[in-house]
């Protein structure tokens, strides 16, 4: 019954024991077969596995749970969906992992406050379910929505196509209860006014488990808008569409969403189930949605209309119906589920770059892709500058994950240089962790750290995220001429290329 | 160690002091700061904090002042650090709708430059005029816009900080959305100058409204305040501001504007800001679903009558002059369903103890404002005291608070100003600890 990653001395039994004392043997996992899908998450290219995989139900049990393993000194981590893109749930150091779908309630909807108090395990959509009927709604809106968790996204800070106008996670974060490594229970933050003391849920958002683990949020609602219209431009350069969506932020406009899909995603949409006739030709397309009042929609959309019609675009349409509207979002949504049509491998990237240098970095990811040889694919939150290259490739081909990571660091790396950042939606995690060093010089890192030490001295919650393992070798300043240089000495280390 | 000499502080005296003929200006609550200093750099930040940790200094970081009567009085002060010759504007990306500004900076300056290209920083708060955004941002403070646009927290990207130990660090960045390390951002906002100095921001912008237009919706009692309320909150209108004013505040303010009595006794201004459609579609909904609830109301849509009233509305006593020493100002948070009882327990129990008063409210986002003025030859002050305890005693299960925001020292001696009592306050205490060991910043003034 051994599993591959046990240290010797490592009480196994004991602890399993211990486990299903609190819990009944059906809720706590433990073979290698039944851990198996635990292994890895939404990040395929790193996989561990954990000890015991074990599904509470109430905040006392994930207390127990966190205590229970303080104890005897093992790692715990939290698991939602496991839709993360960044290996967040992946049991790097095994342990615990604290599967929460069960703790799926949600506890209170109070409309006239505008807000509802959830359990962590309460998949996204569901929770705008619950007051559709109201005409309210739940905004942060990740791919993942139909799957992921409220404390998944939490944990992450998730973003989605409709945060330009409406946010993100941590936009629409109002209070949390969360179990910390210390083993205590706190309730942080208020739904009533203005918070007293620091800002710890905002500190806790987006902590991707780091700091402990969120066993109940009070969200924000908002009413929903009466109006929306969603429209597609076609263009036949990706540069007149990137164009486009400069010249629509610099004109003061903000749309709630503002995506970009490039040729490769559009034949692997058209290949699919959620093909909703988009030309297979175009080089690319902007999906554009206006939302807001029935008064002066219309009125938007011509603004944008008008800054569409100062670049060459082939073809606009606006969608005549909420069932095309739904068409639009659902290829759109969809899209990387579409990539298995053209390519045996994807990798889905993330980094942010201030919006007014997308025609540039576009065209320089593109001329990385052609040095790398590889195919790569665009289909990304281009209002916010958030940018999802898609690196197609076939695992079964010599060098291709190393190839596929140096890309992967180039393409970061052209990010910092035009004053982006590492991720803008999907985390750091075990994947980019090695990269902290590009943005963050020592001081910073330091900080962070100390603030890491507070919550979680003993490095059990959901350790090897975010910071980089190795320690530095003195000062090193961020966004610095030598990136380069540092990129390249990660890429050549046999170590860092770890699957 | 001899704290004035000259020869321990050679860097301090060179470059960055300021005569000692500025001391009195810096005066926080009563106490007079030993020094005082304006560095122009995050170097000479740096230099003056690790100076400060050598001295065990106790450094205030000063803005405009507008916000020291905030907190606790210090219990020491050697260094008043003031930012004022930060204040420049150093990237502005109009067509990225982002702008990096020194925290020296005041948000007037700023403002009027974004003016220009038809942007904002869409935050209001009092001492518009005076405020700079290094204050701004360490005190989180809003004002009425915060209903439709949100507060500081929801705008700022990027920050640079001098750790007490006097290191430069930088979190965030330019771009709008960022998931990369820790969100310090949010540490830092509203961390009143307890655990850093703050040089610089990244902020992102919004664009000005084309109009904007207000509905005054005037009550005579106070029930028929809280279904206009609720009635509002549950619809898809998009105000920007929604603030409530009691009797007392509504003909100060109709005194403030010459209005001659057209605004009294209870009051809900409700600011509309879009396309001239949308606004205009609001204003006529916005009757439409109140009925008959309020016993009238005034709309102002003369641009020129709308920025005065709001210029009024964001200020604390509707005007920019100081408020005399002795005045009160009080911030209650609670829940938005539940302003009307608590402006009903507040007028009950200030009445009984027969200080003068007037109330306001960010009604749509629970945080009241209680402003009084306390007779310093009576027992006023204990009685508030006394009634602060209590009102926080009733907030406790929802996680309410009482905030003292400025009170005479007979006030804040009998209570602390933020009367913070929640589980947490332990984790605050632990991240103070380890980002100011020493104590330097700010020390007794804030919950920790």
């Amino acid at each position: 019954m051994a599993v591959e990653t046990s240290e010797p001395g490592f009480p196994r039994i004991e602890i399993r024991k211990e486990l299903v004392d609190l819990l009944d043997s059906d809720r706590v996992l433990h073979t290698p077969e039944e851990l198996l899908v635990y292994e890895c998450d939404g990040l395929t290219l790193h996989s561990r596995m954990p000890d015991f995989v074990v599904f509470p139900s109430s905040t006392h049990e994930v207390l127990e749970i966190v205590r229970l393993a303080r104890r005897h000194g093992i790692p715990f981590l939290a698991r939602g969906a496991g839709t993360s893109l960044s290996g967040g749930t992946i049991a790097a150091e095994g342990g615990i992992v604290l599967e929460l779908s069960r703790m799926n309630e949600i506890l209170q909807i109070d409309l006239e406050n505008r807000l509802a108090q959830v359990q962590p395990g309460v998949v996204n959509q569901h929770v705008t379910r619950a007051v559709e009927a109201d005409e309210f709604y739940y905004a942060p809106d990740p791919s993942s929505q139909v799957a992921s968790t409220i404390g998944g996204n939490v944990a992450e800070n998730a973003g989605g196509p409709h945060t330009l106008k409406y946010g993100v996670t941590t936009n629409h974060v109002l209070a949390l209860e969360v179990v910390l490594p210390d083993g205590e229970v706190y309730r942080l933050g208020t739904a009533a006014g203005d918070p007293v003391g620091f800002d710890l849920v905002g500190t806790f958002v987006g902590s991707e488990g780091t700091l402990g683990i969120a066993t109940e949020a009070t969200v924000r609602l908002l009413h929903a808008a009466p109006a929306v219209k969603t429209l597609l431009a076609v263009y036949d350069s990706v540069s007149e569409a990137t164009q486009t969506v400069s010249g629509i932020i610099a004109r003061g406009i903000v749309p709630a969403a503002l995506e970009m899909i490039d040729r490769n995603t559009i034949q692997a949409i058209e290949a699919g189930v959620y093909a909703s006739g988009i030309p297979q030709d175009a080089a690319a397309v902007l999906l554009i949605e206006v939302d807001g009042l029935e008064a002066g929609i219309d009125q938007q959309l011509e603004e944008i209309l008008e800054v569409i019609r100062s670049r060459q675009v082939r073809e606009v349409r606006v969608a005549a119906s909420a069932d095309e509207r739904k068409k639009l979002w659902a290829a759109r949504k969809n899209a990387f589920g579409a990539y298995g049509r053209i390519s045996p491998n994807y990798y889905t990237m993330d980094g942010v770059i201030p919006r007014s240098k997308l025609p540039e970095v576009l065209g320089r990811i593109e001329s990385l892709g052609r040095e790398y040889g590889l195919r790569m694919a665009n289909v990304f939150h281009a209002g916010d500058g958030n940018l999802h290259p898609i690196i197609l490739y076939d695992i079964a081909r010599e060098d291709a994950r190393e190839k596929v990571m140096a890309l992967a660091g180039a393409i970061l790396r052209c990010c910092i240089d035009v004053g982006g950042t590492l991720s803008g939606e999907h985390g750091i995690g075990l994947e980019k962790r090695e990269f902290m060093r590009l943005f963050f010089s020592e001081a910073d890192l330091q900080v962070m750290e100390r603030l890491k030490q507070v919550f979680n001295p003993d490095n059990l919650a959901n350790p090897q995220k975010i910071f980089p393992m190795r320690r530095g070798c003195g000062e090193m300043s961020s966004l610095s001429e030598d990136s380069r240089d540092r990129l390249s000495r990660f890429e050549e280390d046999p170590e860092f290329v770890r699957f | 160690m001899t704290k004035d000499s000259p020869a321990t502080e050679p860097h301090y005296r060179a470059s960055v002091a300021l005569p000692a003929s500025c001391l009195e200006a810096f005066t926080v609550q009563g106490k007079r700061p030993d020094r005082a200093a304006a560095p122009r750099t995050p170097e000479e930040i740096s230099e003056l904090l690790r100076m400060a940790q050598r001295e065990h200094w106790a450094v205030v970081p000063v803005g405009s002042g507008s916000r020291q009567d905030l907190g606790n009085p210090p219990e020491r002060f050697d260094l008043a650090l003031a930012t004022t010759r930060l204040d420049r504007i150093r990237e502005y990306e109009p067509q990225d709708l982002v702008v990096r500004v020194e925290s020296g900076c005041r948000l007037e300056q700023l403002q009027e430059l974004l003016a220009a290209d038809r942007l904002c920083l869409p935050v209001d708060p009092p001492a518009y005029r005076r405020t700079t955004l290094g204050g701004m941002v360490a005190t989180n403070a809003s004002g009425p816009c915060r209903f439709g646009h949100g507060t500081l927290r929801d705008y700022l990207l990027g920050i640079g900080v001098i750790q007490a130990d006097g290191s430069q660090t930088r979190f965030g960045s330019r771009v709008v959305k960022n998931v990369t390390g820790y969100d310090m951002c949010k540490l830092y906002t509203g961390s009143f100058g307890t655990l850093g100095v703050f040089s610089d921001f990244y902020f992102k912008l919004k664009p000005l409204p084309p109009m904007e237009k207000t509905v005054v919706g005037l009550f005579k009692n106070l029930p028929p305040v809280r279904s206009a309320l609720s009635k509002l909150l549950r619809s898809p209108l998009i105000p920007i501001a929604v603030e409530f004013l009691d009797g007392g505040a509504s003909r100060r303010l109709d005194r403030k504007l010459d209005w001659n009595g057209k605004i009294a006794g209870y009051a809900l201004a409700v600011k509309f800001g879009d396309l001239e459609s949308a606004v205009d579609w609001q204003v006529k909904e916005l009757k439409e679903i109140w009925g008959s609830c309020p016993d009238g109301d005034m709309l102002v849509s003369d641009p020129r009558e709308q920025a005065r009233l709001w210029d009024c509305l964001r200020e604390d006593h509707f005007c920019l002059a100081e408020p005399p020493l002795e005045s009160v100002k009080l911030k209650v948070n609670i829940l938005p369903s539940q302003l009307v009882q608590w402006i009903e327990e507040i007028e009950r129990r200030l009445s009984e103890t027969e200080v003068p008063f007037f109330l306001r409210a960010h009604a749509g986002s629970g945080v009241i404002r209680i402003y009084c003025h306390l007779d310093p030859s009576t027992s006023q002050a204990v009685r508030l005291a006394g009634l602060i305890d209590r009102w926080r005693g009733l907030l406790h299960s929802a996680r309410g608070s009482v905030v003292i925001e400025r009170g005479p020292a007979d006030l804040k001696n009998r209570v602390d100003a933020w009367g913070y009592r929640y589980k947490d306050l332990k984790l605050m205490r632990q991240i103070k600890n380890r980002l100011d060991p020493r104590e330097i910043l700010n020390p007794g003034r804030f919950v920790v």
